[in-house]
């Protein structure tokens, strides 16, 4: 309890606080650099990252749920929509009245769709107002307009329908990052891409007979997505995989030698599988709830 | 005299959040004093558990509105720990740079509060003028102002703008100047330090034996700061001490966050020059394995901790959060008894509380 203040006179104690307070006064009021600005008339500049209302494109949305899926608050949802120029589609909505307004969507998102803008006078005195389905939050521009700021990568991405398995992608790789593998039942090969050792030398692409190897533009992912197994002996071959599937990883294949022989002694249609094309996958576990044979599985993920 | 029991709070200008403060009075002494938390509980350690670990990161910044960066990377250090993320280097200098940033505007905050509370109310239009320098930089770095969500497990979520070192170096000078005039206007004033000076001594042993952190260790004389004893991040790297007072009163406790203040300043002009390029984000995995993870950090008001128990799953299994404030507040008997009720906002309001956190 010893005397600790600087000593200071009983003078000092009034003119000390009063030559500060003064100083800030003449420099608000008469040097005019005010300390305030006027607000709904004057706005501050918002940062380019800041997270306000949410805009999407619908162009680059390929409607995989992954920003309904990782929503801590449970305030997205998808919407089935009938667009004129892109058909049957699937979009998300936001409540903006539950939104955290964290910013997790927007990084989760695979073809980086969508955004969050600086706009931020959203209350409201109607909380139904404040949801704002698919519609009203489409933007096609603006995900142009913006620097992005999510890291492309150029990878060969494979369009198994006009692959024929020949392999000369796998010999061509100066990396050997492309392994053949057996599709069981097929009787075909598939290139398998090991993404993270591909340099991006477009050498399979040049290669390719067939050309079902295309170099394309992704985003690199933040997030460790599931990947989905897929159980040959329960697949039916009825095709609800990849018609869910957003990416277009999933491709049917016939699997000669099950056709089964009918009445005539003809043989019928060979039995389909399902062939998964991982490289393209987005981890959103549509498959596996599309699945009702239980043939796909993807540990972690809730149906 | 009779004694009496007084309610101060929860609806009380003197609490700062939801809780509520019973005294014992005997006229004007203080006999006894009781602290009633729990008004604020929404079971964020529950909440955790039915949430993924990426999920938990911006319910942990809900913990505490004027330090959320602080718990969300306590957080994030904490499933690193589980999970044995190795983070990248340019991140952690980010956010060192981002967490004396909150440091100093969470500091603020509490220096506005506590000056409007002791009569100054110029103290909280200035604290709040000069915190906005530091949550702009937090804004452009981060994108939001209260609520960052930015630390991420593996790293933090954006690079840095281009100009923020310029930025924060410039606001590091301006800080230290303004710094200089709030001594002047407090130390300078004779009611604030009437009101300050020999209230609410908490010894050292005390303060010790009752487990409290921070801030208010350190005004008891005790160095104290798992910045310093448990280095976490590139702390070590970092050239500052740990504030103490030896005096153990509301004045010492008043000036171990000024100086807090100035090393943060000198810990963000470090962070910024010495940041090297690089990747600011790796991949977590999604699912934790099964064990334990935890992890330990000097927040603003006192060592945070949290411990996670993982089962495999991606969700974690149980998060348990230790609030500085919590504990700290369990020393009002101790720091009420025997002064008067005039002296209770200064002694509480040199605490800093924080209710978010406490109540969780």
């Amino acid at each position: 309890m010893a005397a600790k203040a600087k000593k200071t006179s009983s003078l000092g104690f009034v003119l000390k606080p009063m030559k500060r307070t003064g100083a800030t006064v003449y420099k608000s009021l008469i040097a005019g650099r005010p300390n305030t600005i006027l607000y709904p008339y004057q706005k501050l500049d918002l940062p380019p990252t800041y997270r306000g209302k949410h805009t999407l494109d619908f162009k680059r949305c390929i409607g995989c749920s992954n920003c309904v899926q990782i929503c801590p608050n449970d305030c997205m949802w998808m919407e089935k929509l009938e667009d004129p120029e892109l058909g049957k589609i699937e979009r998300p909505g936001v409540d903006l009245g539950r939104c955290l307004f964290c910013g997790l969507c927007v990084e989760v998102c695979p073809t980086v769709a969508l955004h969050e803008t600086g706009e931020f006078e959203l209350a409201d005195p109607d909380r139904a107002k404040l949801k704002f389905g698919p519609k009203e939050l489409r933007d096609d521009t603006y995900a142009d307009k913006i620097v992005e700021e999510r890291q492309k990568r150029s990878v060969p991405v494979l369009d198994l329908d006009k692959c024929t398995g020949c392999e000369k992608c796998a010999g061509e790789c100066p990396e050997m990052c492309i392994a053949m593998e057996q599709i069981e039942g097929v009787g075909k090969k598939k290139p398998e891409i090991n993404l993270p050792k591909c340099t991006a030398c477009g050498k399979c692409v040049v290669v390719c007979p067939e050309k079902a190897l295309t170099m394309k533009d992704m985003y690199e992912s933040y997030f460790d997505m599931p990947e989905p197994k897929f159980i040959l002996k329960n697949c039916t071959g009825c095709q609800a995989c990849a018609k869910a599937c957003p990416a277009d990883a999933i491709y049917m294949m016939d699997m000669p030698g099950t056709e089964k022989v009918l009445k005539d002694g003809k043989k019928g249609k060979p039995k389909k599988r399902a062939v998964f094309v991982l490289e393209k996958c987005v981890g959103c576990g549509k498959c596996f709830r599309a699945c009702k044979f239980q043939a796909i599985e993807m540990p972690g993920v809730r149906k | 005299m009779a004694e009496m029991w007084i309610n101060m709070g929860p609806q009380h200008p003197m609490t700062h959040g939801l809780w509520n403060l019973r005294i014992k009075v005997d006229g004007e002494t203080i006999v006894d004093a009781e602290p009633v938390v729990g008004y604020l509980h929404r079971g964020i350690e529950k909440l955790a558990e039915a949430r993924t670990y990426t999920q938990v990161i911006p319910i942990t910044d809900r913990l505490c509105y004027g330090a959320s960066l602080a718990w969300s990377h306590l957080y994030c250090t904490a499933a690193e720990d589980l999970m044995g993320v190795e983070v990248p280097e340019r991140a952690e200098y980010l956010r060192v740079a981002a967490l004396e940033m909150q440091r100093i505007a969470s500091h603020l905050m509490w220096l506005a509060a506590y000056a409007a509370d002791l009569g100054a109310m110029i103290g909280f239009i200035y604290s709040m003028r000069d915190r906005e320098v530091f949550i702009d930089l937090l804004q452009a770095l981060t994108g939001s102002r209260i609520t960052y969500n930015y630390p991420r497990i593996g790293g933090v979520a954006h690079d840095a703008p281009p100009d923020f070192a310029r930025d924060s170096l410039r606001a590091c000078d301006y800080m230290e100047k303004k710094l200089k005039e709030y001594e002047d206007l407090y130390e300078g004033s004779k009611v604030f330090m009437l009101r300050n000076e020999g209230v609410g001594i908490l010894s050292k042993e005390d303060a010790m034996n009752l487990g409290i952190t921070g801030p208010s260790l350190r005004g008891s004389g005790v160095k104290c700061d798992v910045r310093k004893d448990m280095p976490y991040s590139v702390y070590p790297e970092m050239d500052f001490e740990a504030a103490s007072h030896p005096d153990g009163d509301c004045y010492s406790r008043y000036r171990v966050r000024m100086d807090e203040m100035y090393q943060s300043c000198k810990i963000i002009r470090q962070a910024v020059t010495k940041m090297p390029a690089g990747k600011w984000r790796v991949v977590a995995p999604r699912n934790g394995p099964v064990g334990t993870g935890i992890g330990r950090v000097e927040d603003p008001r006192g060592e945070g901790m949290m411990y996670i128990v993982g089962d495999g799953t991606d969700r974690p299994y149980r998060l348990k959060i230790r609030s500085p404030i919590f504990v700290s507040v369990s020393a009002a008997p101790k720091l009420l008894v025997g002064y008067k009720v005039a002296d209770v906002v200064a002694i509480m309001g040199g605490l800093d509380m924080c209710i978010g956190e406490t109540d969780r």
